[in-house]
């Protein structure tokens, strides 16, 4: 998929990767990949612009934690962030029946 | 480190600094992100060298990552640099309206200096901030009848936040 469409949903794609475990940007861009079947495969690093986005606004909490050879970004889903997945997730499917009743399958 | 992620990140580095962003904890993230990267193509049976050119290209460019980057922080900045100048220019606005406050250099020189500031965070909108800051002078005067004379403080901070840009252009060049 283009990264241009796929842009409009990195928020709640990033939210919905974080909501089982945290994970650091490598790992989430992973995530992605594999959850999609390698549909989703945007430049890696545009990931980062909408974490720290994410984390500003409280969606989001990271922290360092010391690796073997290196310490990673660890992000987490924060507790304003489950409920704003729960409420984008509903928006979402609401939007993609509304589309398929267009569209056709 | 390898002597590419070195320049990449040099570059990116450099961009982001072009851009008036300067976060090592980004870059830290981005070294951390392509070495990660590379173990997981190695470990796929690719050289080292394959492995390092893949994960730099798959990252995307420095200049397009340090555009976004910046954008994102541009838009947090512009609401702050608004809330600022509202508040203060409310703030400057009631002090100068007071009856007892007769000191109008004063007045002008902290819209003067304050309209710099803003413009010199913000120059991507300077009329916005001068605007904001000093309309409120004017419009405390019309509560004590129309004065013309303090429309010379929409001007006075509307020179302020274009020299403030101005600088900002000399100093960070774009």
């Amino acid at each position: 998929m283009k990264g241009e469409a796929l842009k409009g949903h990195l928020d709640l794609l990033l939210l919905a990767a974080l909501h089982q475990q945290a994970g650091h940007g490598y790992a989430i861009a992973e995530r992605l990949r594999r959850g999609s079947g390698g549909t989703f495969d945007l430049p890696e690093g545009t990931i980062y612009p909408a974490l720290h986005r994410l984390e500003h606004s409280g969606l989001l909490t990271s922290r360092w934690a010391e690796g073997d050879t290196r310490r990673r970004r660890v992000y987490q889903l924060t507790r304003k962030g489950a409920r704003v997945l729960v409420q984008r997730q509903q928006e979402w499917l609401q939007f993609s029946r509304a589309v398929m009743g267009i569209v056709g399958a | 480190m390898s002597p590419p992620l070195d320049a990449f990140l040099d570059q990116l580095r450099r961009e982001l600094r072009r851009r008036g962003v300067i976060d090592p904890r980004l870059l830290e993230e981005v070294r951390g992100h392509v070495l990660d990267a590379v173990e997981a193509r190695e470990s796929q049976a690719a050289t080292s060298d394959e492995a390092l050119t893949s994960a730099i290209r798959r990252f995307g460019t420095a200049s397009s990552l340090a555009a976004e980057f910046a954008a994102e922080r541009n838009r947090t900045m512009q609401r702050i640099l608004l809330a600022v100048s509202v508040t203060l220019g409310l703030f400057i606005g009631y002090v100068d309206s007071r009856s007892t406050w007769d000191d109008t250099g004063i007045t002008a020189g902290v819209i003067l200096l304050s309209s710099g500031i803003l413009g010199a965070l913000g120059p991507e909108r300077p009329w916005l901030w001068a605007l904001c800051l000093s309309i409120w002078i004017p419009v405390f005067g019309l509560l004590h009848g129309l004065n013309v004379g303090s429309l010379i403080a929409v001007a006075i901070a509307f020179a302020g936040a274009y020299a403030g840009k101005l600088v900002r252009h000399v100093v960070v060049p774009t």
